[in-house]
């Protein structure tokens, strides 16, 4: 009996020690990558769960306005100039070149070198028809626009609402992994942008930028992840996207607490942000996600 | 002879005009509205018929929004469309960050300019006032 009193209160007492334990875990500091689903669990992610996920088309233009505002001169060597699109390639290879054709796109229109921007778009032409995309990239007005430099918004809105239009046709037609490939190469070539140019212009805004792509890659490991047993092209991009993940890791994103605050100004509503997020990253960690961009970037168009 | 000329020239050019827009109509007029000093980056087009039960706005959308930068939403109506299209933002911890709809003045803002300070995925809400049909588009810029 006293020892059947005994092991009840041994199975009492574990039982508490182990709730306290579990509640003190879940009372820790949620670090965005911390609630990132493997890939095991992501491959199971349904059609709506990978809907909510964002795509970001636009990052490079957003880059390229940090580079402007920091007198960067523009330099044709950021580009992905190695690309031919007369190459026999797969169709991973062309939704992937087509998005980092996407961004270098973005940074020439950006910087209204459009007149020399014409042999990019002939590339990206080619890369969309490949996978039976190119009714949404209008080539021959994109053209006339670039050639003309006289419409530049018209310009930027034709060829970013392209991309737009490729992403949503692509993930209507039940296409998502192209999907996620062409912005997985948009993605890549601005952060190959971002982080060459902060080798030679340091920059607390870039850096920052670098740094907090640690949020957008969890986004985008996600969007990959139900694809990447799927063959094995896309297996190797999942490791390298991994590898660039485990650069990220120790990168730490903290956020101070604020209400936004809100004025009315000429009849539109004006929104400041006093929330703030923080990025604390070393030199040494800097250094080594430049590296792994560079070397995953440069091996995606590499014509091997 | 000159009128005959001038009504040339503009048949040969407007066509050539519209031609470099977004394929909808709506997406283009609403982006060239922005405002100067702006960049398209993205639209959501929304058509919704009328709710009845609801108490939150009806269409979701995510979108990443980055530090040190602002942001334009411009919202606008088809010219057919029996609701107003309004807008609120929230951000990935579901926290209230903006409307553009004063639930207390009833007034609707157009546009709304919004300075980021927090990197991450924002939440879109759009539906029409009162949750009435309609149809409309939310574009969204950078402003430089």
């Amino acid at each position: 009996m006293l020892g059947k009193l005994i092991i009840i209160q041994f199975v009492v007492i574990l039982l508490v020690f182990s709730c306290k334990s579990s509640t003190r875990k879940s009372a820790e500091f949620v670090f965005p990558e911390s609630d990132s689903i493997p890939i095991s669990e992501a491959e199971k992610l349904s059609d709506e769960a990978i809907d909510d996920i964002s795509r970001n088309i636009s990052s490079p233009v957003e880059i390229s306005d940090i580079l402007q505002k920091m007198s960067v001169p523009f330099s044709n060597g950021y580009l992905a100039s190695s690309i031919d699109a007369r190459r026999q390639s797969t169709s991973f290879e062309k939704a992937l070149k087509l998005g980092i054709l996407g961004a270098d796109l973005g940074y020439l229109n950006m910087y209204e070198k459009t007149g020399t921007s014409i042999d990019v778009l002939s590339s990206i032409n080619k890369f969309a028809d490949g996978i039976d995309v190119g009714q949404f990239f209008d080539f021959e007005t994109i053209k006339r626009l670039s050639l003309n430099r006289t419409n530049l918004d018209s310009l930027m809105l034709l060829s970013l609402s392209s991309y737009n239009q490729i992403d949503k046709y692509l993930r209507d037609k039940g296409r998502g992994q192209l999907s996620a490939l062409m912005i997985t190469g948009v993605w890549i070539e601005g952060q190959y942008l971002a982080t060459q140019v902060l080798k030679q212009h340091p920059d607390s805004i870039l850096r920052n930028r670098v740094g907090e792509q640690k949020i957008i890659l969890n986004d985008l490991l996600m969007l990959l992840a139900p694809y990447c047993n799927s063959n094995s092209e896309f297996t190797s991009l999942c490791r390298d996207m991994q590898d660039l993940k485990e650069k990220y890791r120790d990168i730490k994103i903290t956020y101070t607490v604020g209400e936004p605050i809100m004025e009315e100004k000429n009849g539109s509503l004006v929104v400041t942000q006093t929330e703030e997020s923080k990025v604390e990253m070393t030199d040494e960690q800097l250094n080594a996600i430049i590296a792994i961009t560079g070397n995953i970037r440069n091996k995606l168009i590499s014509n091997d | 002879m000159k009128k005959h000329l001038i009504t040339l020239l503009l048949l040969l050019i407007v066509p050539l005009l519209l031609s470099g827009q977004s394929s909808d109509p709506l997406i283009s007029k609403c982006a060239m509205n922005s405002g100067e000093g702006t960049t398209y980056l993205k639209d959501f087009r929304v058509q919704l018929p009328k709710g009845t039960t609801q108490t939150e706005l009806r269409q979701k959308q995510v979108f990443p929004l980055s530090k040190n930068m602002k942001y334009r939403f411009t919202l606008c109506n088809a010219d057919n469309s029996k609701g107003e299209l309004i807008m609120k933002i929230k951000d990935n911890e579901g926290k209230f960050i903006l409307s553009s709809f004063d639930s207390k003045s009833g007034k609707i803002y157009p546009s709304v300019d919004f300075t980021c300070n927090k990197t991450g995925t924002y939440q879109i809400y759009f539906d029409f006032r009162d949750f009435q049909p309609g149809l409309g588009v939310g574009i969204v810029s950078l402003v430089k």
